[in-house]
């Protein structure tokens, strides 16, 4: 037996069954006892489970979790950071979502531990205003988005330095200034370097 | 004077000052997806009212002391160019704009899942490039489709016409001329498949009668509005694969 | 577009690297010579409650201009000349940037670089336009109304101002009795010449023609000339914060006269076609 059966070409407000045969699934609503879609696409019916789901052709460009968004930091609050999105999943997103992280590092990730300064800092990360960060959407708790850097592609970009504003390279535990020599703590991403940045923007044309 | 005013309007045949009978619609042509920067946008020519609505959303509300915790805070601006009316419009908002965004965000509003996208914003943005009576409601209908085009979760879309009196006679889909000089003019605006009113005015004298013959044709003229409206998104979603098919 | 926020410094910076990047290869983001223009559409009488209407599409930047044609009082000290009215509008269709509200600097400064192409032009023969001399004469309102904004605001409006105008119809107005009284009758608008705006912006050491938002988000400086049909120079507007040298400007003025016939042919044509 098929577990799927699917039709075509719906739009928001069509009756596609009512509740005592399928239960509501994504992007549809429960209108006095009747199943509705919520969006233009196509329906899906899983027998096995009996669900009835929308699958929406236009879908808005907003962060969900597991989504990797890229942007710049706007502001720092105390262990928090505010992160301006430019990017999500690589797709230039004009939206100007702002999103959260917490600059504090879990137990769990001991993985940087050997490598990483603590001395100082707190058990912090350290980020400042403007840098160019990629981070994981973890959560949509309280409506609001929050971002994780725990893993070795997220965390900062790329940046200028602090006080020159020349380019940093990549060293053990953080960034140091080609021009200064000015050493800065962050929680740098794998991939640091401007290309990480420039050839997502390349893509937009 | 009165039964000059009569004649013209509406002539002993049932023909109407435009050449409609009084059940006729005026042409009505949607097209989705005209404003390249928007999210969702269309294009809506309702007789010779020529009306543009870009939505743009969900997005980061600014200020942001207005976004709501539970839900998305829908936004709409009503405009008329200075150059859509007879007599040059003056392009700061009237109070007569103010009045219509508000009552077209209100028609829109029950349509849409909010919440859905909470401490977000949607703007729907309506410009009126040429009005010819019943802007409203061909505002509403272009707006629903283009927030459809954006792909916003909602319960319907709204479909929205007028009818009117002029004389004796219930007319459907008043013009510019007939809501001048004609006796009542109601602007409704309708979830067609939910079967629901979600804008009712009413501008002129009607009997009990009357306004149950008007309202009924009012919606029989939002159906066959929505008609156009859905013709217009499958169009734009599903038009390739019907040309597909076609010729498969 | 540009801001002086830390925050964006770092975004900004690398979009314009990149920008410098592809222009020291010779190529243009979208692949343009520095010297060509997008792809421009003109469709005129849009608007039948307008006396002259026209929609310019220059590649994804759309305007729509209106002219209406009614009368009133004289500007102190041209009492003798119709008046000319211009305005323009960049409604919050036009992108996501844009605030509804009243007209902000750069669309107050676009509404009257297109005014001067046309005025300084003469391209409306004003003398004519004038029915008591000191009291009553013409008032011709040119209204823009920007759909959707992708760079280059000032051609595309100016394109579709001069094409609005010269495809018009203005209605006649008689003095009967020391009263203005429409005759229902419609004349050509009185035309002179066919002023056309060029635009350019400096990048690096680079000068692109029609520039795109993203390269006006990058660009050091911006140019703005207009030129009438017999190639004289009648307006010019150098925006924004980079400096040009002389050699550049001089180029400069050439390419306008070169472009701007090219572009005039294209308009000539709504006329006759």
């Amino acid at each position: 037996m098929k577990k799927t059966r699917e039709t075509n070409k719906i739009i928001p407000g069509e009756l596609l069954s009512v509740i005592e045969e399928y239960d509501a699934g994504k992007n549809t609503y429960v209108d006095d006892g009747d199943i509705r879609s919520s969006a233009i696409g196509g329906s899906s019916i899983n027998l096995q489970d009996r669900i009835l789901n929308v699958k929406q052709k236009n879908p808005p460009m907003i962060p969900k979790i597991g989504d990797i968004v890229v942007g710049y930091i706007d502001m720092l609050f105390g262990n928090m950071i505010s992160v301006r999105i430019v990017y999500i999943n690589e797709k230039y997103s004009k939206s100007g979502f702002s999103a959260i992280a917490s600059t504090r590092f879990s137990a769990s990730s001991g993985g940087y531990g050997s490598s990483w300064r603590e001395r100082g800092y707190k058990g912090k990360y350290v980020f400042k205003v403007g840098d160019i960060i990629r981070g994981r959407v973890c959560s949509l708790l309280n409506s609001s988005i929050h971002l994780s850097l725990e893993d070795k592609d997220l965390g900062v970009v790329y940046t200028i330095c602090f006080s020159c504003g020349n380019e940093f390279t990549k060293v053990p535990g953080g960034l140091k200034c080609n021009f200064c020599g000015n050493f800065e703590d962050r929680k740098v991403s794998i991939d640091y370097g401007k290309q990480s940045f420039t050839q997502l923007y390349d893509m937009q044309f | 004077m009165y039964s000059l005013k009569e004649l013209t309007l509406l002539d002993e045949n049932g023909i109407r000052s435009d050449g409609r009978g009084i059940n006729d619609l005026r042409s009505i042509k949607i097209t989705v997806g005209v404003v390249k920067n928007a999210d969702g946008s269309a294009f809506i020519e309702f007789g010779k009212n020529k009306i543009i609505v870009a939505v743009y959303g969900p997005r980061e509300v600014h200020p942001k002391h207005m976004a709501l915790p539970d839900r998305c805070v829908l936004r709409c601006r009503y405009h008329m160019s200075p150059f859509s009316t007879d007599t040059r419009k003056n392009p700061a908002p009237s109070r007569r704009e103010v009045e219509i965004s508000k009552v077209m965000r209100e028609s829109l509003e029950p349509s849409l899942i909010l919440s859905d996208y909470p401490r977000a914003v949607i703007d729907v943005f309506v410009e009126v490039l040429q009005a010819d009576g019943g802007s409203r409601c061909a505002g509403i209908n272009a707006a629903s489709v283009a927030l459809a085009d954006a792909g916003i979760n909602m319960r319907d879309l709204v479909s929205a016409c007028a009818a009117g009196r002029i004389a004796d006679n219930i007319v459907l889909d008043v013009n510019d001329l007939e809501d001048k000089e004609g006796d009542a003019d109601m602007p409704v605006a309708y979830m067609p498949n939910l079967e629901q009113v979600t804008l009712l005015q009413l501008d002129g004298k009607l009997t009990t009668t009357q306004f149950n013959e008007c309202l009924n044709k009012a919606i029989t003229g939002c159906k066959a509005v929505y008609e156009i409206q859905k013709d217009a998104l499958m169009k734009k979603y599903f038009g390739n694969e019907m040309e597909l098919k076609e010729e498969a | 577009m540009s801001s002086s926020k830390r925050s964006t410094i770092i975004v900004e910076q690398l979009r314009k690297q990149q920008m410098l990047e592809a222009l020291s290869r010779g190529k243009r983001l979208d692949g343009r010579d520095y010297d060509l223009y997008r792809n421009l559409e003109i469709e005129v009488g849009i608007i039948d409650k307008a006396s002259g209407s026209a929609k310019v599409k220059l590649g994804n930047t759309e305007v729509i201009a209106g002219v209406k044609v009614e009368t009133g009082e004289p500007f102190e000290g041209l009492e003798n000349k119709g008046a000319l009215i211009m305005s323009a509008e960049v409604l919050p269709t036009a992108s996501p940037h844009v605030e509804p509200g009243p007209p902000d600097e750069d669309a107050i400064e676009l509404s009257r670089v297109v005014d001067r192409g046309i005025r300084e032009s003469e391209m409306l023969d004003l003398d004519k336009l004038a029915l008591i001399p000191g009291k009553t004469v013409y008032t011709v309102f040119v209204d823009c109304s920007i759909i959707n904004s992708d760079g280059n605001l000032l051609d595309a409006t100016s394109y579709a101002v001069v094409a609005a105008l010269l495809t018009s119809k203005f209605p006649v107005y008689e003095i009967q009795e020391d009263k203005v009284v429409n005759t229902g009758k419609t004349m050509p608008p009185p035309i002179t010449t066919i002023p056309i705006s060029i635009t350019a912006v400096k990048i690096g050491e680079s000068v692109l023609i029609d520039p795109t938002t993203e390269e006006e988000a990058c660009m050091d400086a911006r140019i703005t000339m207009t030129t009438q049909s017999d190639g004289s120079i009648v307006a010019v507007q150098k925006g924004f914060t980079g400096p040009f040298s002389i050699n550049q400007i001089v180029e400069f003025s050439e390419i306008a006269r070169i472009k701007g016939e090219e572009i005039r042919s294209k308009i000539k044509e709504l006329n006759s076609g």
